[in-house]
């Protein structure tokens, strides 16, 4: 009775909160489901008072805990609603308080505030570039006996991607995968038939493109993830030399040494006039818009954005290749952001639900439905786009290279570093060697702090 | 007869401001575009009236709740700086001694730190006070603004006849109440245009709430357009119809107050 | 007596309280801990941190790219300074004039500095953007030129921020300075006129002298907030690119401290700036000032 009178109280609440939240007479989607979750909260639990016995553990538990759950996520909320709707229907008195900032740099600059002056939220997203000062900050719980690490649901590249001293920090079920993006029709009319297989290859094609008016490439060089000099390192340094990277930081190679020629390569596509330097003033978007409105044959970017060019053009005729090297070509690609539970957390049980959720068969899917990545937890499998899937095979299969896995130490100095150097580099300003150089300089003066 | 005349100064002026409108006019005229029709007539008039853009950012419960966030943040913080900024000029100016001048050079040095450089302190103190991701947190944080318009109201209240001031006391009015029943009556102009800094600062501030204010319903209108900047990023026309909604009530606040603005700037600044 | 003092001036301090409260907590008490942070090797991560002496001071004059954000911020300022002042000056002596339009006018050139700086930082950047696409670029395909990357190179950018800065502000301080021209009597230029001076004569001889207040206050208003500036360039040129070549000041502290965790040079930044910034104010306040008492 008490308990049905809690419920009616909650639910009438949450209905005078939906009905301010619309204001001035507007409805959408997310107060819709809002009332939809109201109503069910409603029936659920006058029927659990009769089923209270007959329950298994994990629902028990699910109408226990109830509190309030803050996130600071990396995902706006509308790619995060499925996801917390799904939460919502299995822990009804659970209410989580979603925050964003959009990533990288403003994603890490507001975590890192947050969590230094304790106010840091239950759970956040650990990235490449702020693993290492979570780690180091004591911020994370220990992951690695919650079951989905334990059961072999996580695969081992996340506890190695999110862990150190063989403990699992972040739960991450997803990946993406990226490359060179063709327009297949405009490559037709400029006599193409096959995506090019070498570098020269590649070059050859681009003067083809330009021959017949169309522009070859467009790139801004904003995104040090998906560019073309990532998956040429891999291809060209790393996959002669796997632990190069540990040589760099233990002192016996540079960067220059190492960085040069992938840089030195990307910069011919500039000599030879295929990559204009004056995309540097535009906005990934625009590229974007540009390529999916054929106003280019090639951009090179993420997975993420295999929606937004459905969107603007479904007609759109592309896929997504690798970077062609000299031997062999690499695609672009990693692990996605994690979820960690705050170390200082004073809701950690509801935390834990959280994670739990996230990684079970139901979660898996609300994630790769809200935030599109591709899910390498064990328990769902989706489809995918015919345009992106060869390049998640590659990815499955290592052919792929993304610096920051490589740099534990000072991932987003030295990320800063090399992304602002490659557009100094594209505008002309500095040598492909010295892009390099700049990266030796900057550890070596991040070291000294 | 006088109003028909045109005068040469128009000759001037008038395409001046015809530049100078051009932003405003190519963010307005795309807010009645499709996104289709933008990427391939990104400068023309529109074709047609296309009103979906309104329709969705106006349907959006949180835009309101911003608006309101916004609303009261400004009009809380600039009534606490007006009030605290001009009690501050009150001793400044009529009992002056090597204290009170002391303070208007500690003013001064906090007026030039740049917010930014004290960020993380800022926040670690913030928090201890536990200000952070609340809305009269932020009204107190800004009154710390309160510099500027403490200089204005000095400079103004210079100018106020000091026996005034002696013969009020003379009269057994005690030193606060003077203040308050005769001063502050008398600062009215610079008050005006201390309130319009203030707004417009406030309004339009991004930096500070975006650090200090971590749950969308409690954030302002200036962080939906930053949000909607990623989120809209290539639905153009969306996100100028997001800024120019949002720009709308400062736009009516301004073209109610403008009058005041050339009046209360004629009567501060010129006497400061 | 004395007692009786000391309550009248009690009386009078309470009124300080509240800006002082306010001040100290939110400005000075941070500052401390600011200048404290710089002195340490602190990271903004872990919570130990030791005592380091001036090494991170030397380490912001070894380092190029705290010099160029220390460069951009000056040249943004001084160069915002000279050509709004420049602009606005004349802008208010011709809104001063019987015009036609005059309200309408006014509205206008006030209108820009109404609107956040970073919403037309974006607005700009779509305007200026180097696609074919972008508002510019499209207009002058019209007559067979382009497209132009504005913002593709260093100087581009930069003078893309200054002019968009110019566009926004002048009108604002235009306004100030036509309250001053509202506030010189009319009775001077017709006596100036019967004298036999000329509209030239009568400008450089009344209407600047009487600016002078108003270029006080504006030129410590726009050197103020010049140094401080972040949110257009940061939203105009795709967060101070093309590279680190328009990084400003502020934008620099904060990337350093917060995303790279090299809390010590980002402070040790920041006291070197608020230092230099005092100073400027300073000199740029009490020569204003004296050229003022000698006009007068």
């Amino acid at each position: 009775m008490k308990k049905k009178f809690v419920a009616a109280l909650l639910s009438a609440g949450m209905v005078v909160s939906a009905l301010s939240g619309c204001g001035s007479g507007g409805s959408d989607a997310g107060t819709d489901s809002a009332s939809d979750t109201d109503t069910a909260v409603e029936e659920e639990s006058s029927e659990d008072t009769a089923e209270t016995t007959a329950e298994t553990e994990e629902a028990d538990s699910s109408e226990d805990l109830s509190g309030t759950l803050t996130i600071l996520s990396w995902y706006n909320e509308t790619n995060s609603q499925p996801l917390l709707d799904g939460f919502k229907e299995k822990y009804p008195n659970i209410t989580v308080e979603l925050q964003y900032s959009p990533p990288v740099q403003d994603y890490v600059e507001k975590l890192s505030t947050m969590l230094y002056s304790g106010a840091g939220p239950d759970i956040f997203c650990m990235a490449l570039e702020n693993r290492e000062d979570l780690i180091k900050g004591n911020y994370c719980e220990d992951l690695s006996n919650e079951s989905y690490m334990t059961d072999g649901t996580i695969p081992d590249t996340v506890k190695e991607t999110y862990g150190a001293d063989g403990k699992a920090y972040a739960l991450a079920v997803d990946c993406w995968a990226g490359g060179i993006f063709y327009n297949i029709d405009l490559f037709e009319q400029a006599g193409i038939t096959e995506f090019p297989t070498t570098w020269d290859g590649l070059l050859e094609a681009c003067q083809k493109l330009q021959d017949a008016g169309i522009i070859p490439i467009m790139d801004n060089m904003q995104d040090a993830a998906a560019n073309f000099t990532a998956p040429l390192y891999g291809s060209e340094v790393k996959a002669e030399n796997p632990s190069v990277v540990e040589e760099i930081y233990a002192g016996e190679k540079t960067f220059e040494e190492t960085w040069t020629e992938p840089v030195t390569m990307w910069h011919q596509l500039i000599d030879e006039g295929y990559l204009d330097p004056n995309y540097l003033g535009s906005t990934s978007d625009d590229i974007v818009t540009a390529f999916a409105t054929g106003q280019t044959a090639m951009m090179i970017t993420g997975s993420w954005n295999v929606n937004t060019i459905n969107s603007i053009n479904p007609d759109l005729n592309y896929k997504c290749m690798p970077v062609p090297g000299t031997e062999d070509a690499y695609y672009c690609g990693a692990v996605n952001v994690g979820w960690c539970i705050n170390s200082a957390s004073e809701n950690k049980d509801l935390a834990r639900a959280f994670l739990n959720y996230c990684a079970s068969p139901e979660g898996l899917e609300a994630q790769y439905t809200g935030y599109g990545g591709f899910t390498i937890a064990e328990g769902y499998t989706p489809d995918l786009p015919e345009q992106i899937s060869d390049a998640v095979q590659g990815v499955r299969d290592g052919k792929y290279y993304i610096p920051m896995a490589d740099w534990q130490q000072y991932t987003e100095s030295l990320r800063l570093t090399y992304i602002q150097s490659l557009q100094d580099c594209m505008a002309g300003s500095i040598e492909p060697s010295e892009v390099g150089k700049r990266m030796d300089e900057k550890l070596a003066e991040v070291r000294q702090e | 007869m006088k109003k028909k005349r045109i005068y040469g100064s128009d000759f001037v002026l008038v395409p001046i401001c015809l530049v100078f409108l051009y932003p405003f006019f190519y963010m307005v005229t795309n807010t009645f575009k499709s996104m289709t029709e933008m990427s391939f007539n990104p400068t023309g008039f529109p074709s047609s009236l296309y009103l979906d853009n309104y329709a969705e950012i106006l349907s959006n419960p949180q835009i309101y709740r911003a608006f309101l966030n916004t609303f009261i943040i400004t009009v809380c913080s600039v009534l606490a700086i007006m009030i605290i900024g001009e009690m501050a000029a009150y001793p400044i100016v009529f009992f002056e001694n090597k204290l009170n001048n002391a303070f208007m050079i500690y003013l001064m040095v906090g007026f030039l730190v740049p917010f930014q450089a004290i960020l993380l302190s800022l926040f670690e103190v913030m928090q201890t006070l536990h200000l952070i991701d609340s809305i009269p947190g932020m009204i107190l944080f800004y009154c710390n603004g309160s510099a500027l318009t403490v200089f204005l109201a000095v400079g103004y209240m210079r100018t106020i006849p000091r026996e005034l001031q002696e013969s009020a006391i003379v009269d057994g009015c005690s030193i606060p109440m003077v203040f308050f029943k005769i001063i502050f009556p008398l600062m009215k102009p610079i008050t005006s245009t201390s309130i319009i800094f203030n707004t417009m600062w406030i309004w339009n501030d991004f930096i500070s709430p975006n650090i200090f204010l971590n749950t969308r319903s409690k954030g302002t209108i200036v962080l939906e357009i930053f949000r909607a900047k990623g989120q809209f990023s290539v639905d153009w026309p969306r996100f100028m119809t997001m800024s120019v909604v949002s720009i709308l009530p400062v736009v009516i606040f301004y073209l109610f107050m403008q009058k005041h603005i050339i009046k209360g700037l004629t009567a501060g600044a010129v006497k400061g | 007596m004395r007692k009786r003092k000391l309550k009248k001036a009690m009386q009078y301090e309470i009124f300080l309280l509240p800006a002082f409260m306010a001040f100290t907590v939110f400005t000075i008490i941070p500052l401390i801990k600011t200048i404290a942070y710089s002195v340490t090797d602190f990271d903004g991560v872990t919570r130990e941190y030791n005592f380091v002496g001036f090494r991170n001071y030397i380490s912001v004059f070894q380092d190029e790219m705290m010099r160029h954000a220390l460069f951009n911020t000056l040249f943004y300022t001084l160069c915002t300074m000279v050509l709004i002042n420049l602009i606005a000056i004349p802008l208010a002596v011709l809104l001063d004039k019987q015009t036609r339009l005059k309200t309408v006018e006014r509205a206008v050139f006030f209108f820009p500095s109404i609107v956040s700086a970073l919403l037309l930082g974006y607005i700009w950047g779509y305007i200026l953007s180097p696609m074919q696409t972008g508002a510019l670029n499209s207009i002058l395909a019209n007559f067979g030129i382009g497209p132009i990357g504005w913002t593709s190179t260093e100087w581009g950018a930069k003078i893309a921020i200054i002019l968009v800065a110019v566009w926004t502000s002048t009108g604002w301080h235009a306004t100030v300075y036509l309250a001053y021209l509202q506030s010189i009597p009319g009775e001077y230029y017709e006596a100036a006129a019967i004298d036999g001076a000329g509209k030239w004569q009568q400008f450089k001889n009344i209407t600047i002298p009487l600016l002078a207040p108003g270029l006080t206050v504006n030129t410590l208003l726009l050197l103020t907030n010049g140094l401080k500036v972040y949110d257009l360039p940061y939203a105009l040129s795709n967060k101070g690119g093309p590279g680190y070549s328009n990084y400003t000041v502020t934008q620099m502290i904060i990337q350093r401290g917060l995303s790279e965790k090299q809390y010590g040079p980002s402070t040790a930044l920041a006291a070197i700036f608020i230092l230099l910034v005092t100073i400027i104010a300073g000199v740029q306040f009490m020569t204003m000032r004296k050229r003022e008492v000698d006009i007068t």
